[in-house]
């Protein structure tokens, strides 16, 4: 992606902006399958119990710390391959 | 005439629309093995069970190790793939549908 000019640079920023919004939604509806599947399965009553709530809080600072550790991990793997493609030819 | 150089000359400068296609290809690439990855070293990585918001030790290298590995997997299979020109003889019914529509 670095051959792209100036002008070219600018418009895909654009491309990249409308992505990332899909992006998004689509992690926030993967975050909201997996903790309402792991954390609420009880369906005696129509309120989350305490215990749902507590579970869903923790269920989602850990699917977006996930996210985000695999994030830069991926970004780490992508680089060294990058230097060693250089490094190789 | 040194006044007009030194500004970054967007007038002059042409979008190719091959380059641009071939960088959101690049782009959507790089974004689907992401996702795949996440959903993947999730589901291989971290329990469902929350007791605590942070990820621990061990799922934490766990999910070091199976980013790693993904990518590794990846490569090889993109290898194969390649090898046994994958898109031309698994693919082939696409150009059937292709040439369908161009008819129509």
């Amino acid at each position: 992606m670095d051959q792209l000019n100036y002008k070219e640079q600018q418009e895909f920023q654009k491309i990249v902006e409308q992505k990332q919004m899909n992006d998004f939604m689509r992690l926030y509806t993967s975050l909201v399958d997996r903790c309402f599947n792991d954390c609420v399965n009880d369906f005696t009553s129509n309120k989350l119990s305490s215990r749902e709530e507590t579970c869903l809080n923790k269920c989602a600072e850990k699917f977006l710390k996930h996210s985000e550790r695999v994030g830069s991990r991926f970004q780490e793997q992508n680089q060294m391959l990058m230097n060693q493609m250089r490094g190789g030819n | 005439m040194s006044f007009f150089l030194n500004q970054p000359q967007l007038s002059g400068l042409e979008v190719n629309p091959e380059r641009m296609r071939l960088a959101e290809l690049h782009y959507d690439a790089m974004n689907t093995t992401l996702n795949t990855i996440k959903k993947q070293c999730l589901i291989k990585c971290v329990p469902d069970e929350y007791g605590e918001a942070e990820l621990n030790k061990g799922e934490s290298s766990c999910t070091d190790r199976c980013v790693a590995k993904f990518m590794q997997a990846n490569r090889i299979l993109g290898e194969y793939a390649q090898a046994v020109r994958f898109n031309e003889r698994d693919l082939r019914h696409y150009e059937e549908i292709k040439r369908k529509l161009a008819k129509d």
